[in-house]
């Protein structure tokens, strides 16, 4: 069996397509890209392209990003490039194909919070929120170590434009694959200091988690001592597990080397 | 439930099921050049251009094409003649199942390039096409085709 979807509508404002959600058996759509691999029925499916959550602008000292903005739209967008060197243009490009990114959404690859999922890890790094309808604004972590606010629609994520310095790390069989695991790291840059840093790591396979005993070490100091006992506190804090690709421990391993990596060039 | 679509500069309204996806609508209409194959948003044969920008067709619902411009290879045929011949001259096709959704990926790939949004280098022109599978032909040939029709030295 296939998706089927009953009824589809294009609401032209945020209000009308929450309303619409609230009906039994209604669902969003994102790009349809992950919703297409799935076997069962929508009753109601609610396209948000004409909502007006789908531009890319700076307000407030973040680079907001519409949920319904394509991965290849974020990617290539002149804030997205110019920011801490290209690290979420770079990131971004993994994501499997350009055909795949120009099409699936921002907020459908956030809101389902897969555990794969390379773009979720690389904004986790950074100082990022997301924008509910309904439940409002929130840290990216807090929304993913919560459970997902039911029946609402995300508006916007929300990227902290600061002074930071980035690195993304993966591991996969070939380049065209999903991450076995994947780690990111970034620091803000103070007075000649790197502060605030930010360790993430994702395929775990469960979805990315922040690693807060290893952003406490570095926060500390980043020589080579500091370093080995961040990578340490990072292999100890966070739960790796085994499934059809690696196994939790090997995971783990590879999770060590790829965020001494990161740091190694995120301190440059 | 009714969509209008441009499809190769003409616009056309199609009756369909909101199910549908528009892989199965195009080659329902006759277009025969977008292919099914893996189904799933691995292999790229069933690239086309949605608003100009390749998409891959089988995971884009139908409904949501609804005002939308779509280009299949039909569309780009006379464009890419000097592409069709470097892929003759360098043996490059084999069963050709794979051959219209790439040919779709190098005319993007060219605007990309001429807009300066992608390098034109060995290395940038094979990340651009990492989603377009190929299983007979090894790739070396269609590598040899694209980097002569590109000028990638
Ligand atoms: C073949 C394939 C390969 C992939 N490879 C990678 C990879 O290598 N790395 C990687 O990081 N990712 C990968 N992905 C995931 C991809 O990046 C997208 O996350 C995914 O395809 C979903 O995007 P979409 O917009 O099409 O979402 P959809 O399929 O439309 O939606 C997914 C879910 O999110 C919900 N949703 C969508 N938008 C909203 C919203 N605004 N508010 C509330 N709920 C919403 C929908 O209801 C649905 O349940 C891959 C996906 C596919 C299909
Ligand atoms: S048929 Fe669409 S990607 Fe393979
Ligand atoms: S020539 Fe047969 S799939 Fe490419």
């Amino acid at each position: 069996m296939a998706l089927r979807i009953l009824e589809y509508v294009r609401p032209k404002t945020l209000e009308e397509a929450f309303e619409l959600l609230q009906n039994e058996g209604a669902e969003i759509l994102g790009g349809t890209t992950y919703a297409r691999l799935s076997s069962r029925t929508i009753k109601l499916a609610i396209d948000l392209q004409d909502v007006g959550i789908s531009d890319i602008y700076e307000e407030d000292g973040y680079i907001v990003v519409g949920a319904m903005a394509r991965l290849a739209n974020m990617q290539f967008h002149d804030l997205i490039m110019n920011y801490a060197n290209g690290y979420l243009y770079d990131a971004i490009s993994y994501v499997w194909s350009v055909q795949l990114r120009n099409i699936a959404t921002v907020g459908g690859t956030v809101v389902p919070k897969w555990g794969f999922s390379d773009f979720i890890t690389a904004v986790l790094a950074l100082s990022t929120e997301v924008e509910f309808y309904k439940a409002g604004r929130m840290k990216l972590e807090d929304f993913l170590e919560n459970p997902t606010p039911r029946k609402d629609i995300m508006t916007k994520l929300l990227i902290k434009k600061e002074p930071r310095k980035a690195s993304f790390k993966f591991m996969r069989n070939s380049v065209y694959d999903f991450s076995i695991v994947n780690a990111a790291l970034s620091a803000k840059e103070e007075e000649g200091k790197l502060v605030d840093w930010r360790v993430a790591v994702g395929a775990r396979p469960g979805v990315a988690a922040l690693s807060r005993k290893a952003m406490e070490v570095l926060n500390e100091g980043y020589d080579d001592e500091h370093i080995e006992r961040a990578v340490n506190a990072m292999k100890e804090e966070l739960k790796f597990a085994d499934d059809f690709r690696w196994s939790g421990e090997y995971r783990k391993e590879v999770a060590g080397v790829l965020v001494k990596k990161a740091i190694g060039e995120v301190i440059g | 439930m009714k969509i209008k679509v441009k499809v190769n500069g003409e616009w056309k309204e199609w009756e369909i099921d909101p199910s549908d996806y528009l892989l199965d609508v195009l080659r329902r209409e006759g277009y025969l050049s977008v292919k099914r194959a893996c189904d799933t948003g691995t292999c790229g044969a069933c690239t086309v251009l949605v608003d100009g920008f390749p998409a891959l067709s089988c995971s884009v619902l139908a409904a949501t094409m609804d005002g939308h411009e779509i280009t299949t290879a039909e569309g780009i045929a006379d464009e890419m003649e000097e592409y069709i011949k470097a892929l003759a001259s360098e043996g490059a096709e084999q069963c050709g199942f794979c051959s219209p959704g790439l040919m779709v990926m190098v005319y993007a790939l060219k605007k990309e390039i001429e807009n300066g949004k992608v390098e034109k280098n060995e290395e940038a022109v094979k990340r651009y096409l990492i989603g377009n599978l190929c299983r007979c032909s090894g790739y070396l040939g269609q590598q040899r085709a694209i980097f002569k029709f590109l000028g990638v030295k």
